[in-house]
């Protein structure tokens, strides 16, 4: 499910195909959102999930995002426009 | 024309960045060599952001790379950036020239532990000596990444590596020390743990004038980690325990300052150890130039 | 507000020592960034350069050692500069891989060597052409250079921009061989005014109104061999990526079964210009028995042993090599087609002398006449030709 979660038209989305089950994103959560599943993707490697009942902890704080070496989980607006590039970078 | 495009099929919506980059451009979608857990991915990813946000003028600001794993780098540099590759730590030496051709430049260097302090270490402590306004990204994952995991100049004693027999018992060298000793103007060292501290000397790097070196302190699981066992006594074999070790080696320059020497072997010092400002080598060189031309 | 004129001396008659006309020529030749490192008997370079290249707008700078030197010098040329360095044979021998890297990326770049005795440190105010195949082979990998073995003052200005406008039209490294002596002598030089020059130098474009299609040496579609200019750094006229391995047009690194073409059009763009590229001068050859093959001072020497001889009765002739890189083979065979015999006085022990017995036929006898650390005497060389001519008429 490419969508992980969804809060105020804000998406946690997840490249399932781009991930190689570092395990980096797991470790960077700070409220301790994901774990690694039991799903492998086409590159023979573990994925990580929302852990069931965790989504509520999510603050899309984008640590995952940003531990992600293969830009394979962000948050990104429902929508994202043209404009969303400079968008982004205002939360920073 | 294209060497081995390595992409997975992507799904909507793609991170936008991802097609601002110059693999992006070329294949729509994610292009990158890294391995998983490397902290390149992770360098580029907060390399971008910040080349986009700031809207930095490609033509004011080549993108000079070194040769180490980090090379790989350039499909995921901005499509709108000018790329540079230069021979094994030669990159401060070709900055020099290209600032003093075009001193309107500001060379922004990609080096690693082993281009910039190895080999690369004469021009290093040149350019950092003359303070030529560059900002020199200086990737420390403490291995000879790209030719397979030799020992570095900045592996820890203790560790295992492919040129080591036995634990590595050289002494390891602190690139932040020889910058600040060289005379570079602001000097940061942080980690892909902290990665909104990282663009932040980013930024600032990009505004100060004179050399800026952030080092950044980066996993290379599948040498460095895959031949180290953590203080669990863990092979490091996966990026999330990699991680975990570099931050439990972090120490912010403010808390190292009330530690002693013994206590500080091994760790990683971040944070930022000196901002200030000379006299700038182009500003000067410029001043030099004027007096001539008004001289004869 | 940079004042061209001040880029050129008034012309007229000078005396220049050797080092200061290679620097004044490169200066006419529009050269705007020297990076060098000072090593006898070269140091008069940069001497003579740091304040003259200020003075008309350019950059100067030691760096720290010679690859620092020729890496500024391949950055600043990247960047849109004319830049060059000089050194000697240590020095060259340190700048090889960063040669082999602008020969695979086509940044024109130009090299004095004023070669000194070796190997290793060698003494250092002794001339020993002995650098004749480190500037062709020190770096790694398959590529050509253009080298010119000037044997005067004056030469050492004229052919300087030569070298630079070489340099920018086949985008190779580009050398000049000087040596200890040469670049010590002080001669006449006749510099002429700045607007003739100015009609002889191919300067380096840097404003684009839109990118050329081709960026690196490319064959068009009748297979003949183009050089488009040089890109320029910080403009639109810039490849994808600038990155010393085998390329496509668009600067990325081809697969390694696509090797040959990028490969071969790097040597093809020099051989097949070698009619263009190739500079020779034949001195009494039409009906010379015995021929002389010489290159640098040495030639200068060759010229009054050629008159010696002839007024001895002997017939003898020489073949000059000026550009020593690439090597004119077609037109040294035909020089020494009908000799009888070859003799090669060269200021080392003989390496060019390979080169010519390449093209010799069999049967002809070749007669080297080493020197090591001096330059030859007339009388040394006038010896050889009598021997070869003593030798042919038996």
């Amino acid at each position: 499910m490419p969508i992980l979660l969804m809060k105020a038209k804000r998406i946690l989305f997840f490249q399932k195909n781009r991930c190689q089950g570092c395990e980096m994103c797991v470790v960077a959560c700070p409220t301790g959102v994901l774990d690694l599943s039991d799903e492998y993707n086409m590159r023979a490697a573990q994925v990580p999930r929302v852990k069931p009942g965790k989504e509520k902890s999510c603050i899309l704080c984008q640590r995952c995002e940003f531990a992600c070496p293969n830009w394979a989980i962000y948050v990104i607006d429902e929508q994202p426009g043209e404009k969303k590039l400079a968008g982004e970078g205002a939360k920073v | 024309m294209s060497p081995q495009i390595t992409t997975f099929p992507n799904e909507k919506p793609e991170l936008p960045l991802t097609l601002a980059t110059m693999g992006g451009l070329m294949t729509g979608n994610f292009w990158s060599y890294f391995c998983g857990g490397c902290g390149y991915g992770i360098i580029f990813h907060l390399f971008d952001k910040v080349f986009v946000e700031e809207q930095l003028d490609p033509y004011k600001f080549p993108v000079i790379i070194g040769i180490g794993c980090y090379t790989q780098g350039n499909t995921l540099v901005p499509a709108a950036s000018q790329r540079v590759t230069t021979l094994h730590g030669r990159a401060p030496a070709m900055a020099t020239g290209i600032k003093l051709a075009n001193p309107a430049m500001k060379p922004l260097i990609l080096t690693g532990d082993g281009d910039c302090l190895g080999i690369g270490g004469n021009h290093f402590i040149h350019l950092c000596r003359r303070n030529i306004d560059s900002v020199v990204l200086l990737f420390n994952n403490s291995i000879y990444g790209m030719t397979g995991g030799q020992v570095a100049p900045t592996t820890p004693p203790g560790s295992s590596t492919m040129t080591s027999l036995g634990p590595v018992f050289e002494n390891r060298m602190d690139g932040i020390k020889l910058a600040l000793a060289a005379g570079a103007t602001y000097v940061a060292r942080t980690t892909v743990a902290h990665p909104r501290t990282f663009m932040h000397y980013l930024k600032k790097a990009i505004k100060h004038v004179g050399t800026s070196v952030i080092e950044v302190i980066t996993p290379c699981v599948t040498y460095f980690g895959r031949k180290n066992v953590n203080d669990g006594g863990q092979r490091m074999d996966t990026g999330g325990l990699l991680l975990d070790w570099i931050k439990a080696r972090t120490i912010w320059n403010n808390q190292a300052k009330l530690l002693s020497e013994a206590e500080l072997a091994g760790k990683y010092v971040i944070g930022e150890f000196r901002e200030k400002d000379r006299p700038e080598y182009a500003t000067e060189y410029e001043k030099v130039k004027k007096k001539a031309m008004e001289g004869r | 507000m940079i004042d061209e004129e001040k880029r050129y001396i008034p012309p007229g008659k000078y005396v220049l020592m050797g080092n200061v006309a290679m620097a004044e020529g490169a200066m006419a030749a529009g050269l705007t960034f020297f990076g060098g490192y000072p090593i006898t008997p070269s140091t008069e370079v940069p001497e003579h350069l740091v304040s003259r290249l200020p003075e008309a707008g350019g950059a100067f700078i030691q760096m720290e050692d010679e690859l620092a030197a020729i890496n500024a010098v391949a950055g600043a040329s990247v960047a849109g500069a004319k830049a060059m360095t000089a050194s000697s044979g240590p020095g060259t021998s340190l700048m090889g891989e960063t040669i082999s890297m602008a020969a695979a990326l086509e940044i024109p770049l130009v090299i004095c060597d004023v070669q000194r005795n070796g190997p290793g440190t060698g003494l250092v105010t002794a001339p020993h052409h002995n650098d004749v195949f480190q500037c062709k082979y020190s770096g790694n990998g398959e590529y050509e250079v253009i080298a010119y073995a000037p044997m005067s003052c004056q030469e050492l200005y004229d052919l300087t921009i030569e070298a630079f406008n070489a340099a920018e039209t086949y985008r190779c490294p580009t050398y000049i061989m000087s040596d200890a002596y040469l670049g010590h002598l002080h001669e006449q030089v006749i510099i002429p005014p700045a607007n003739e020059i100015k009609k002889r130098v191919i300067a380096r474009q840097v404003v684009f109104d839109k990118p050329n299609p081709e960026k690196f040496t490319f064959a068009d579609s009748q297979g003949n061999v183009k050089i488009p200019p040089p890109p320029v750094l910080g403009t639109s006229n810039f490849p994808t990526m600038l990155f010393s391995q085998p390329h496509g047009p668009d600067g990325i690194p081809v697969n390694e079964d696509q090797v040959l073409k990028p490969i071969t059009l790097l040597t093809e763009k020099i051989t097949k210009n070698i009619e263009k590229i190739a500079k020779t001068e034949a001195y009494m050859l039409d009906d010379a028995e015995i021929v002389l093959v010489a290159y640098g001072l040495t030639a200068r020497v060759c010229y009054h042993v050629v008159n010696a001889a002839r007024k001895q009765g002997i017939k003898v002739g020489l073949f000059r090599l000026v550009t020593i890189w690439p090597f004119p083979y077609e037109r040294v065979k035909k020089a020494i087609a009908s000799a009888r015999a070859v003799v090669v006085p060269e200021m080392n022990l003989g390496l060019m002398a390979g080169e010519v017995e390449r093209c010799k036929p069999l049967s002809t006898p070749l007669y080297k006449v080493p020197k090591i650390a001096d330059i030859h005497e007339p009388g040394e060389i006038l010896a050889a030709v009598k021997k070869a001519n003593e030798e042919a008429q038996a």
